[in-house]
Order: C-alpha cells, then structure tokens, then sequence
C-alpha cells in the first residue's frame, strides 16, 4: 500500500522547512519511526521518522529544496511483512533496558512458548550496562544520577559509592540562586510566577486601560492572595534542566503525520503534562500538600495537573484530573477540550479545584526560564521554557540545537532536594525520549 | 445467581498468590500498605505447588534410588522399591508445608487473603467471584501476578493417561513406558526423574536435540547420561496423535507409552482475569509489555511469567519487589545484571549472564574438580566469561550441585567483580564452587589443578 508522508507542522507556526539532509534513499527498506530526513525550520533542526514501515519509493526533493507543510516528504510503499516491526525492536527493549532477548520458539511447540524456552537462552549481554555494584546502583536511583554519565574508577572501570559524589545530578550543575528574587534573567517573566504575564496582555479585558484606582475583584484578587501567601509562606526550593528538545518536535511531527484524528492534539504541552503526570506518580511523596494548621500531610491518590491559560478573565488554572492513569491519545484530548474550555470561560467550577501540581508554560510567551511560585496547597509547580536553537553538547561537540529550560518549584517544608531533583531529571528523560509517554 | 455483592476496597490488590504475587504482597504490607492478595487456586502458585518444588523432591528420590543401584562397582548394593503412592503423597506433603508457610506469613503481615476467580471490572476494580457470591474490590494499585499455564497439544486432549507435567508430578504408579512430547527443560527434568524410577521413557523432540537453548558444551554431558540412563531420545520428530499403546510419530514411528507427558511450553495467562478489558500493550509471545518499573499502566503493575524475560520464579520475585517499591515512592527499576537459570538435569546446568563465547571464556574441566571426582561425576565443566577489562560478565557450568553455583556467580556479576576478585577470594575445599577461582586462575596463565 503507497503511503504519502506530507510535512505537518512540526514546530508552532512552520510553514516550510529546508531539507539538510536524506536518512534513507529510494528502495530503502525503513522501520516504522525510522529517521527519514533531516529539515531545518527557522526554530529548529528536525529529523522526521517514518511514519509507519516498508520500501521508500519517492523523495519529495533534493538537499536544499524547500518543502511546504502539507507538501510530500517521502512515499512509502507497504509490503507484506513490512507492517508489524518485530517486538524484540520496540517497546520491551526500552522498557528493559537489560531485557532478555525473546526466546525463540520451542521448536516442538504449537504456539509461542516463553516458558520452557526461556531459560539458558543466557541473561543477555552485560557489555552496555554501567558497571556498577546493586547498592551503588541504589544510591544512584535515589539521587537521580544516570549511572550511564558516571565514569567508574573501579577495577574494570566499576563504578564506586564514591564515584557519585562527582556525578552529574542536576543541583550543583545549575545553581539555584540562594535568594528567590523575582527578577528572572528574561525580561519576558519579571514575575515570580510565570504566567502572570500570560494574564498581562489579555488581562485588559477585566482591568480598565485607565489611570486611577480600582477595586480589586475576580481572578485578579484570587490570584494576589493566591501568591502573597505562596510567597510568604512556602520556603521555595527551585532546581533547573536544561534539555534536548528535538526528540519531542520529531515524535510530535511523526503523531501529527499518522494522521489519528486523536493525534491532532498533541503539542508540546501535551508532552508537558504527560511528563509530569508519570513523573508525579512514580514519586507519591512528591503528590501531597502540606497543612500546617492541623500539622498533616495529605498524599494524593492520582495526579491531578493544573495547568496555567491565560484567558479572557485572567490566569485560570484548570485542572486535568487522573492524569497519571489516562493513555497518551486519552490525555491528549482531554488536555485539549480542558484548555480550550478554559480559554473559552466555558468550564464547570469542579475543573478548577483538586490539583495536586501545577505546570506553566511560560515558554510559550518566550521565556527563558523563571523561578514559578507554587499554588498552595500544592507542593510543587514545573515550568516549561521557550524551545529555541541554543549551544548543545552532544558527542562531545557543541552544536545548536532545539533545546528548552525546565524547573521545578517544590515546597522545602515537604520536599527536600532529593526528590525535587528526581522529579525533574524524570521529566527531563521522558521529554528526552518521549516515545515512553505515548507507548 | 448473584445476590447483593460486597464492595469494599484496598490500597493494594495482587492477583496472583506464587513467587511473584505472595512476595510483593509480604513487600507491601511491610511499607504498611493494606494489601489484598486474590488467587483462585493454592498460595504458592505453580512454582510451590505443581512446579518447581514438588518437582525438586521428585528429582531428589529418584536420584536417591538411582544413586543406590549404581554404586555396586564402588561397593556398594542395594534394591530399591518404588511406592509411586507414597511419592505422591510425600510430594504433596512437601508442598503443603511450604504453603502452611507462606499462609501465616501473609495472616502475620496483615494481608487479606482471598480464594476466588479475580475479573478485571474497571482500570480501578475487581470483581471477584468465589462460592456463588461475588465481591467487589476498588483498589488504589494492582498487580497483576496470574503467571503460565502449560501449552496444550490439540491432538492430545488431556485425561489420566496424557497429563501435563502437573499430573507427571501426582503418578501413583510407575509407568512401563512413559513418552514425553517437548525436549525443554521440564521434559528433561521430568523424563529423567521417571527413567530413574524405572520406567522406560521416550523424550520426543521436534527440534534438533533436547534443551534446544542451552549451548552444546553445556548440553552435551545431559544428552550422555540420557543415554546411559536407557531415555530414548527422538530428535526432528513430531508426535501426531495418541494410539491405545503410545503415541504415533509423523513418519510412521511409533513409541510405547502408558503415561504421555506433554511438556511443549507455557503460555502467559495474559487472555485471564480480562486483562484485555485494560487495553495493556501484549507482545507476540503474549507477555504484557511494562516499563522499568514494572507498570503496564499507571496504577497496573504486570509481573513474573505475564512480563517479557524467561519464565522463573526468582524473577517474579525480583519484580514484585520492584513493582510494591515503584507502589511506595521508593527508587527501583528492574534491570538486574543477569537472571541466573537452573536446570535440575543430570547434571545440573547454571548459566547466568553473556553466553559462552561472547567474551574471552575459560573453561575449567570438572575432571580435574576434586569435589566432582568424590561425588563420581567429573563429565563436566565450568565456563567463566570476562569482557576485555577483565570483568566478570557470564557464568555457565555442568556438573553436580551447579545449581548451587549461581549464588557466586550472579553475585560476581551484580558486584561487577573482576576475575581478579574470584581468582582472590578463598574457596573452601573440597566444594564445587572451587571450579570459579579455578578458571579465574586459568584467565590468569596460572592454572592450578590443570595443565597449561
């Protein structure tokens, strides 16, 4: 079956992209989300996978030419064999990452047979794996460090208790300043809370364009409360990532060009709250609020994530609620009626109540980065910074590339730096490789 | 008829009671998480009551009788009769206490314990049916624990005389002729436990040879005492049907049987308890897909023989204490260095880690094991396999007792230990585990007890 593979909109506002270079040439055999070609847009370098598999037999245009959205990229013939990738390839070796290798089927068996197979088949390679003991593996889990970064000193290259002292976790790399002031590098999110901006310019609508002195009312007056008592009783911990952004414009591209209705949906924030949502869940003690006045904490059962909209009214926050048991495509347009909802002042009030953690997008106004301010009672808020080019290090080269800033705010009287570090180096991974969140 | 259901609720429930299940269940209770464990069937599963246990103290008699028949030349005479009915119920006995065991951990833990058949109502409840009543169960978390069952063959519809190797494991007689259809481990273990018994067996394999995974240096030694034993064993052959005397082979052979095994494989139980009413990600061999965490889903957690990996119980276990620590907040994934792999064959076969061959491999050659040649089985041989910074990263032996071996082994290459370590770590003579530092020695150049 022919496949036309048309360029969609990979970044916010694309209109055309250049092409840089071929992956593949004509009567290539391509897996399913195999990178295709790499463009460059005025945003970002991309590679576009594949959107399913089989032989490519057309290429929409040379090095140089400039494609349209909604021109061909890359015919894709399907042939038979072609349509189902074999599982050993996909999902169980990324959740695996020691998977054993699948059995082959027990020669007298009528059906597959894991069981009596399976053993002897030898545990797997051990080549790739960081070398490194059960309890030092522990205690990199515990403090966030990615043992694959951790140069062992051990014999044989092991990895020591003491090697993680000088491993890359995320604090010492990017310093939080040790007074929260509101003044942001950006001039963009001057405020302690991000998306105060977003309610800026379209907050003209509830605040006269005037000189003078007005009551203060609605929103605006929820929110000053809001965050007076964030700021004035909250003791902030805030801790930043710096990360690849370009895995999750690819994978966008790649739903948005299958063409599932559900897909459509997806943005960068789709991705956001995704992340989130697993991160959160896997660290219930991070999905809590703190009450002071009868000296209780309360942990949350699912993960309910307040997002931040500017809206016609102001800032709202509108609340996707359960979103840790939700599937991608599920949440995906849940997310998208919620915030189209609350733009539109259309939602029932049970939508703004319940969060447990809130994100704001800043990013999408420009900013850089910002030091968010937590919505009591919650205990913790994650921002989302600007995708943009900036310099990168990857193999040991630095290049540009589509990166963005995250943070995370957490609430010091409830959460120490561990977690707080935890949770935002997960999010980091799942954005770095965001197939996890849509599988 | 269904009369006014119970609905009550649980921050944990675990389906599923055997290595996998009952394991996270003690784990979780322990973080102090109301916990309910549901299985239809005995605490224990199939490893405790129908598989790895009962099986062990098959093999352990049948040895026992084997050992004393074969003495004669070094002394030693005997005879030894067989009471089938009597192994059955010392088999059962032996089960029964292990589960005895696991109940009052799981009443001291605090666990709720229900029989019953668990059905999957929604992502955040069970319906659990048991004595004509159904209850309802909403849960926070689940994990689901329901294990394999045995393939059947379609040809061979089950009854007395054609039985899986759970009814291989309750013979009150010893058969004349016993045919068991699959080569695998368990028909292995099984053929080899009956032929010491006494009965004639016939393994019948579709494949080349029996343990069609196990490399041919591991294998070899099994295939040998097979033979001695009197197993016939009938590689490239498929069995077509059951006759009244045996089983009849494609090509026009025929085996005698009274008792016919079917040992082909397992299957996961992922088509039970309507798992598929979840919408989990199965792969093609049916196993449900889970990340590092072990969660197919949020607040789903799929472990043991249901997830990707060789189908063993220590595994499960690992799992289920991977899956109650991403439950209670705590740091875990499941990525073990290796999964150690057993086979109670004659000899026994351990191999854990990267095949023979993979990287630089040192054999050590029991022959020259003082412990082997005391236990009069020197056929043989221990396999280390190192990377290129000397590292330990497989182990694989045949020989007696090298089930046993797997503690070290898998130790060694958890702890990343060099063979540096095995070679500077005493052994205690006279043991088997001597064979380590003995082929850590020979990936030295300084060979001990063999010739350079």
């Amino acid at each position: 079956m022919r496949h036309e593979f048309r360029l969609a909109d990979i970044g916010e506002g694309l209109e055309e992209a250049e092409i840089i270079n071929w992956l593949v040439e004509v009567g290539d055999h391509v897996r399913r989300d195999q990178p295709l070609i790499e463009v460059m847009t005025d945003k970002s370098n991309a590679e576009l996978p594949a959107p399913q598999a089989g032989i490519v037999t057309e290429l929409g245009g040379k090095v140089g030419d400039m494609i349209s959205v909604g021109e061909l990229v890359a015919v894709i013939t399907e042939t038979e064999g072609t349509a189902t990738t074999p599982v050993s390839e996909s999902p169980t070796a990324s959740a695996l990452p020691q998977a054993d290798p699948v059995p082959p089927a027990h020669a007298s068996a009528p059906a597959p047979a894991p069981a009596d197979t399976a053993p002897i088949a030898g545990s797997g390679s051990t080549q790739q794996r960081p070398k490194a003991s059960p309890s030092t593996r522990r205690a990199a889990a515990e403090q966030g460090i990615d043992l694959s970064t951790v140069q062992g000193t051990g014999p044989g290259g092991r990895i020591l208790l003491s090697d993680l002292d000088n491993a890359g976790s995320l604090s010492p790399a990017t310093p939080t300043p040790a007074t929260p002031t509101p003044a942001t590098p950006t001039p963009a999110t001057p405020a302690p809370v991000a998306p105060k901006t977003a309610a800026a310019p379209t907050s003209a609508a509830v605040e006269p364009a005037t000189t003078g002195v007005v009551a203060l009312r609605g929103i605006r007056r929820a929110v000053a409360k809001n965050m007076a008592q964030s700021w004035s009783e909250i003791p902030h911990i805030h801790a930043f990532q710096h990360i690849d952004a370009e895995p999750l414009l690819a994978l966008r591209a790649g739903l948005r060009t299958k063409g599932g209705d559900v897909f459509d949906n997806v943005t960068p924030l789709t991705f956001f709250v995704a992340a989130v949502a697993r991160a959160v869940a896997e660290q219930p003690q991070a999905n809590a609020s703190l009450n002071m006045a009868d000296e209780t904490i309360t942990y949350h059962q699912m993960v309910n994530v307040g997002v931040a909209v500017a809206s016609d009214q102001g800032l709202v926050v509108p609340v996707l609620h359960g979103a840790d048991r939700m599937d991608f495509s599920a949440l995906a347009v849940s997310l998208a009626q919620l915030v189209r909802g609350a733009r539109e002042a259309a939602l029932d009030r049970k939508y703004y109540t319940g969060g447990t953690v809130t994100i704001t997008n800043f990013g999408s106004l420009g900013g850089e980065q910002a030091l968010p301010l937590i919505r009591p009672p919650e205990s913790m808020i994650i921002g989302f910074g600007s995708i943009a080019k900036r310099p990168f290090v990857a193999d040991d080269a630095v290049v540009a590339r589509s990166t963005m800033n995250t943070v995370i705010g957490a609430d010091h009287r409830l959460l120490d730096g561990d977690i707080t570090t935890a949770v935002i180096n997960r999010i980091g991974s799942l954005l770095v490789d965001p197939l996890q969140l849509v599988l | 008829m269904v009369v006014g259901a119970i609905s009550s609720r649980t921050e944990l429930a675990i389906i599923g009671a055997g290595p996998g299940g009952y394991v996270a269940a003690l784990r979780a209770a322990d973080a102090g998480i109301d916990v309910t464990l549901i299985d239809r069937a005995e605490l224990g599963g199939t490893c405790l009551n129908v598989g790895c246990i009962p099986s062990k103290a098959l093999i352990e008699l049948a040895q026992v009788r084997h050992g004393a028949l074969s003495a004669s030349a070094h002394g030693l005479t005997a005879q030894v009769s067989v009471d089938a009915e009597t192994i059955a119920g010392h088999l059962q006995a032996v089960s029964r206490q292990l589960r005895r065991g696991v109940g009052s951990l799981l009443q001291d833990a605090g666990v709720t314990v229900i029989k019953g058949d668990a059905n999957f109502a929604r992502y955040d409840r069970l319906s659990i049916a048991a004595d004509d009543s159904v209850q309802h169960l909403e849960f926070d978390n689940a994990i689901i624990a329901t294990g394999s069952r045995p393939i059947g063959l379609p040809a061979f519809a089950l009854d007395n005389r054609i039985v899986t190797s759970t009814g291989a494991l309750s013979l009150t007689s010893v058969p004349q002729h016993m045919a068991v259809i699959g080569g695998g481990y368990i028909g292995v273990e099984l053929g080899t436990a009956w032929a010491k018994l006494g009965s004639q067996v016939t393994i019948v394999e579709q494949g080349p040879h029996v343990l069609p995974n196990v490399a041919a240096e591991l294998r070899q030694p099994v295939e040998r005492r097979l033979e001695q034993l009197g197993v016939t064993v009938l590689p490239h052959t498929t069995a077509e049907r059951p006759t009244e005397q045996g089983v009849q082979l494609a090509g026009g052979e025929h085996a005698m049987a009274d008792i016919i095994v079917i040992a082909v494989g397992r299957r996961p139980n992922s088509d039970q308890t309507s798992i598929d009413s979840l919408n989990l990600d199965l792969n093609e061999q049916r196993q449900i897909v889970v990340d590092a965490q072990m969660r197919a889903k949020p607040g789903i957690y799929a472990i043991g023989d249901l997830t990707p990996g060789p189908a063993l119980a220590h595994k499960a276990s690992a799992e289920a204490e991977v899956a109650v620590h991403a439950i209670t907040g705590r740091a875990d994934s499941f990525a073990p260095a290796a999964i150690p792999e057993v086979i109670f064959s004659d000899p026994e076969i351990m191999s854990v880690g990267a095949p023979i061959g993979s990287g630089a491999t040192y054999r050590f050659p029991h022959a020259a094991s003082a412990r082997a040649r005391t236990i009069g089985e020197s056929s043989g041989a221990t396999y280390l396999v190192a990377d290129e910074a000397g590292t330990v990263i497989g182990v694989h032996a045949t020989g007696p007792h090298a089930s046993e071996l797997a503690g070290e082994a898998t130790l060694a290459i958890e702890m990343a230990a060099t063979i540096e370590d095995l070679a500077g770590t005493i052994h205690a003579h006279p043991t088997m585990s001597e064979s380590l530092a003995e082929a850590a020695w020979l990936a030295f150049g300084h060979p001990l007890h063999i010739r350079r």
